[in-house]
């Protein structure tokens, strides 16, 4: 709770100029929960900005989630197998290519939406079964100037996709929710 | 009439949750929580909890006096084990820890 109340000291503390730099790169931590086959765990993402347009950004990541959890498959009474994972269960990493909006500055905080595709890997170790994630990314999050070239950011986002995973489970729905916060630097 | 509508819903909605710990169909105890009975009267095999008393086991689930004490679902007839397969049926058990008190439960017919 403590880092919360830091975090919105620091974002309560920026200054008014809310532009974001044409290029960029950031650093995230947060949670992120799946359920199933969705690995969720604590997540820890890179991010690369380059402007688009004049409220469009390309933001390409590359995020790895450590979870934790036991062995939770099993073979059904009619022979499926079947996965029970908690939301904090498993491990995972990605690649997404997505678009940021930016929206008018209110004050000190520049809100912005982001949509975007990923391609990942999960995996849950214990029950030796691994696939091949294809999710689509939605949420948002704001943006806050700190100084010249750095800003803090939080965002949350929905992920929903399919995956493709061995021992005869096939197919599965991928569904999970993240939470992050971090920084992102200028390049020029 | 109204206590017969009443206790078919709830007959209806009765379920078993099928888990490693019970229920799961198994060939070796690595694909269950603690172990499967894989031999004898457990058809497509039986990912079981070992048990002394009824309180080790999960709810719905009997402790019964077979391999040194397992926990298997209680029933009160046939189609209450037909969620284990077709050759699974209600069999009255010795309870373990309770000598001469039988329970009934889902066992390989």
């Amino acid at each position: 709770m403590s880092r919360y109340l830091i975090l919105a000291g620091v974002l309560a503390a920026a200054p008014a100029h809310a532009d974001a730099p044409t290029q960029g790169i950031g650093a995230e931590l947060g949670i992120a929960s799946g359920s199933h086959l969705t690995p969720g765990g604590l997540r820890v993402a890179g991010h690369y900005t380059y402007q688009l347009s004049g409220t469009d950004w390309f933001d390409g990541s590359a995020s790895v989630t450590f979870g934790g959890g036991t062995a939770r498959c099993f073979l059904d009474r009619d022979g499926s197998y079947v996965c029970d994972h908690g939301l904090l269960d498993g491990k995972g990493g990605e690649l997404v290519a997505a678009v940021r909006r930016m929206f008018d500055a209110q004050g000190e905080f520049r809100p912005y939406a982001r949509v975007g595709v990923g391609l990942g890997v999960a995996r849950f170790s214990d029950d030796d079964v691994t696939g091949l994630v294809l999710a689509l990314h939605g949420g948002g999050g704001v943006r806050a100037t700190v100084s010249d070239g750095l800003a803090i950011v939080i965002d949350a986002e929905l992920v929903a996709g399919l995956g493709a995973f061995g021992h005869s489970i096939g197919v599965a729905p991928q569904l999970g929710l993240a939470i992050m916060a971090g920084v992102e630097f200028a390049l020029e | 009439m109204k206590r017969a509508a009443i206790a078919l819903l709830f007959v209806g909605c009765s379920s078993y949750d099928v888990s490693r710990s019970l229920g799961a169909r198994c060939e070796r105890d690595t694909q269950c929580d603690e172990r499967c009975l894989s031999t004898g009267p457990w058809p497509d095999g039986f990912c079981t909890t070992s048990c002394d008393t009824d309180r080790d086991c999960p709810t719905g689930s009997a402790c019964i006096a077979e391999e040194g004490g397992v926990c298997a679902f209680t029933c009160g007839a046939d189609p209450g084990c037909t969620f284990l397969g077709s050759a699974y049926g209600c069999k009255a058990m010795d309870d373990q820890g309770s000598s001469g008190t039988q329970v009934m439960v889902c066992r390989g017919t």
